[in-house]
This record gives C-alpha cells, structure tokens and sequence, in this order.
C-alpha cells in the first residue's frame, strides 16, 4: 500500500475504523505527506457527515394498526391456501377470477353498445346482474355473432370456471368478512372519554385495538357512543372478563355468550386465528 | 403506549424478551417490536426506495413477513439485523417490480459503476469550496439526489453503514455476503458517489 490509488482504496474502510492497525499507520504515515489522499479524505468525511444530515423520516401514525390489519388480512387467506397445491390452485382461481371479470366487464359494455348482432338484446343482463353465471352466459349468447371476439373469450375463461361459485371468493371478500361485527356488548360508564381510554386499554392487552370512531346518531334509548374493537377472535373471552374485572361489564351485560357463536362464524370463514370485530355501545350507569 | 395490565412488560424488555414472551403467546409482544421498530425499517426502505408510499408497504410487509416467520427465526443473528434482511430482500423485490413496469426511479439501476461517474453537471454553478466541519444544506439535498442513481447493491451497504451505523460484521450477517464483499463494495459506492457529487459541484 504504497502509491495513492490504493490508499484512497482503503480510505473507506479508514474511516470506519475497520482497518488493521497497521494498516491504518500505513495509512497515517501517508496522509501526512499527501495532500491529494488528505483532499480525498476530506470529502469522504464530508459525505459521511451529510448522510447523518439526511432528514429522520418517521412513518406515518397507524403504521402499526396496517401492520396488523395486514397480518390479520393475511391469516384469513393464508390458512386456506398452506400447502403448495393449494397455492397453485389459490392462483389459477386468482387468474381465472381475473378472467371472470375481464368477461363481466365485457358483458356491461356490451350491454351499452352492442357490437354482436342485434338479436342478441340487452335482457338478461339488465335483470340478474348479480348473477355471475346469468351475466356470462348472456355474454356468451351475445358475443356468439362475433366468432372472433367469442373465441378470444373462450381462450380467456376455460368454461367449467364460467359461473363457478369459487372465482368470486376473492380475498376482499374475505377481507369484508372479517370486518364483520361478530359480537356485541355493552358497557356502562360515567365518562365515554374515560371509557374509551380504558377499553383501549384493554384492547391493546389481548392485541387488539379500537377501529377508527364512527359518530353514532344520539337517538332516545340513551344511545350515546358506540366503539368497534378489533382483536383476534381467541382472545374474544379474555378480553370481556378484562373488561368485567373493570367494572365496565357487568355479567348481566355480558348477555347470552356470544363467544361462541362469534367462534363458529369465524370458523365458517376459515378465519381460525382471524381477527374480529366487536361492537361495544357505551351507556351510562344502569343505577 | 401504555400498559396497565401487563405492567410487568417494562419499557426496557429486550428484543429477545420480547420475542420470547410472543412465542409464549403475547401478541402485545409484538406490537412493541414494530413500535420500537419501525421507524428504523421504514428507514432504510426510504433510503433505498426513496418514495415514500413503497418504503412504508415495503417496511410494514417486513413486519407481516416477520410475524410470519418467526418461528423460523432461532436468534443465530439479532433481530435486527434479521429484520434489515426482509427489509432489504423486500426493497430488492419491489425494484424488480419497478423495472418489470418499467418504472425509472433509478437511473442507473443497471448502469456500471464506470458510467456511473460520469455524470453531467447539469447543477453545475452550485460550487463550494469543500467544507469539512459544515456540510451545506444544498450539499445534503444533493446526496439524497445522488443516492437514488447509485445502483442498489452498493445503496444497500452504504444506507446500512453510513444511516443505519451497523458494522462490516452486522452488513455482512444482513446480507448474507462476506465482509471483504462489502468492503470492497462500500468502498467502490462511495468512491462513485463521491465522484458524483464532485462532478456536480465543481
């Protein structure tokens, strides 16, 4: 290490301080008679100090709450499509799902400006246009005048998927489920700010969290404010006997336990280790 | 965040305490990770993605990935450095992404080192004598500039060095790469961008 190409080489690993110490005096010893190598210290100094200057960006608030909207997400597919033929099968539906709508799209412009022949009337599709099967079919027929665009069709969406009720189970869908209201309760406090602060509280212990506020309408029965929290559906009977031991609810409040049938729904939705939505109406005290 | 109920979980518990208390089954555990640590993967994601909506997607996928997988995460490296790794394998992902849409966020992403340098100085005028003590503002702007069209495998070590202070041993364990590797890329990185920022200015 003796010319100033391989000592400017080993300037990096100098000022990391991840040099031998020998190599460093090497380093040293040249520095000192070099203005060239000091020149390209410098400015290595001078960019290592501008990348402490690079602004600290600090995610957006709720990154948390995406992060287990996420997971959650996550689970309610991932438990149905664990093994590897699943998978394939998960994407050849995804694919064929895509195809579906692709026709489905077709279907609605068509109905708009027929291109096929003028037979083929815009009936069924105005009347079931929620039925999939309907629609496609329909498409079918309307295409029929046109071979090419038919074929093109065909070659799109294998015809045992036309219809099948498996394409549309899209993971949205899953993902609308799972912000279903499984249960509901109701508690009892003075002060809803103190309420909710508690709640939240607890709602964090058995990981889960209050889903963003919706006003409710303040109607006669002393409805005052309702709280949705999202937590995971085993931790569903932890949380009420939580929310119990603070005096929040009331074993008469608790009602019929609805645990179970929340369970079973979940289980129904293939969300075993999913996330569900309780709704919590907050009252004041019964006495 | 508060803990009322779980009041014995100080603020202090140790990545390791806290994974062991997730595998015990507190979920609560792991929201302490992503909230001690995301500000550092969103981070790094930033620096190599610079776009801010893909290193927050890149950076909370991390953490679902994490979840994920931490069953087969056994401790043979800190968390941390096993979280840059997703971290980092996410950002590659999400590059390969771009390119396939043919989305340029990097210039040079497939550009040698050697054309690298030559870079046109188009902001030339903007000169400075070299300062060692006070790095202008300008000067920083022009980094961050800079570091978008530095091609991504020498991005990674120098975000991970010179932002995230992690050593040769810590990159090398992050990118399951040889010290000498990173090294010799960190050293090449800067060299580039030095003769970048240098292009610019003079």
């Amino acid at each position: 290490m003796n010319n100033c190409a391989e000592i400017q080489a080993a300037l990096s690993a100098y000022i990391d301080n991840e040099l031998t110490s020998l190599a460093r005096g090497k380093i040293q010893q040249h520095l000192e008679q070099c203005e060239d190598c000091r020149q390209h210290l410098s400015e290595l100094n001078r960019l290592a100090t501008a990348f402490k200057a690079l602004p600290k960006l600090t995610p957006a608030p709720g990154f948390l709450a995406d992060v287990r909207r996420k997971i959650a997400g996550a689970n309610t597919t991932a438990k149905h499509w664990t093994d590897h033929t699943s998978r394939v099968l998960w994407w050849k539906i995804s694919l064929e799902t895509l195809a579906a709508v692709g026709i489905f799209l077709l279907v609605i412009r068509f109905a708009h400006f027929p291109v096929g022949k003028p037979a083929a009337e815009n009936t069924a599709t105005s009347a079931k246009p929620a039925s999939g099967a309907v629609a496609v079919s329909d498409a079918k027929s309307r295409l029929a005048g046109n071979e090419q665009m038919a074929s093109s069709v065909e070659k799109l969406a294998p015809k045992r998927l036309i219809g099948g009720t498996r394409a549309p189970v899209v993971e949205s869908e899953l993902k609308a489920k799972s912000n279903r209201i499984s249960d509901a309760l109701v508690i009892r406090a003075k002060d809803f700010a103190v309420a909710e602060q508690q709640v939240q509280e607890i709602a964090r212990a058995v990981s889960g969290q209050i889903l963003p506020r919706r006003v409710s309408p303040g109607k006669s029965n002393g409805f005052t404010e309702v709280l949705h929290v999202e937590l995971p559906v085993e931790n569903l009977d932890l949380f009420k006997s939580r929310l119990e031991s603070a005096r929040l609810l009331s074993a008469a409040d608790a009602g019929q336990p609805a645990t179970a049938a929340a369970q079973s729904e979940a289980g129904r939705l293939g969300m075993a280790g999913g996330r569900i939505v309780v709704r919590i109406q907050v009252l004041p005290p019964a006495d | 965040m508060e803990r009322v109920l779980n009041s014995d979980a100080g603020t202090t518990a140790s990545d390791q305490e806290l994974l062991r208390r997730f595998r015990g089954g507190d979920e609560s555990a792991f929201d302490d990770l992503v909230l001690r640590h995301q500000q550092r993967a969103f981070n790094v994601a930033f620096q190599l993605l610079r776009d801010h909506e893909d290193a927050t997607e890149v950076a909370q996928d991390a953490f679902v990935r994490a979840y994920r997988n931490l069953n087969s995460f056994h401790g043979d490296c800190e968390f941390t450095t096993w979280l840059h790794r997703i971290v980092v394998n996410l950002a590659h992902n999400k590059h390969r992404w771009w390119k396939r849409r043919g989305k340029q966020a990097s210039v040079s992403l497939d550009a040698s080192l050697e054309s690298f340098g030559t870079v046109d100085a188009q902001m030339a005028g903007a000169s400075a004598a070299p300062d060692l003590q006070a790095v202008k503002a300008e000067f920083v702007e022009l980094l961050s500039q800079k570091i978008k069209e530095l091609p991504l495998r020498f991005r990674e070590v120098i975000v991970l060095r010179n932002v995230e202070d992690l050593s040769y041993e810590e990159i090398a364990a992050v990118l399951k790469c040889s010290v000498g590797t990173v090294k010799s890329r960190l050293a090449r990185g800067r060299e580039a961008l030095r003769k970048s920022m240098r292009a610019v200015e003079s």
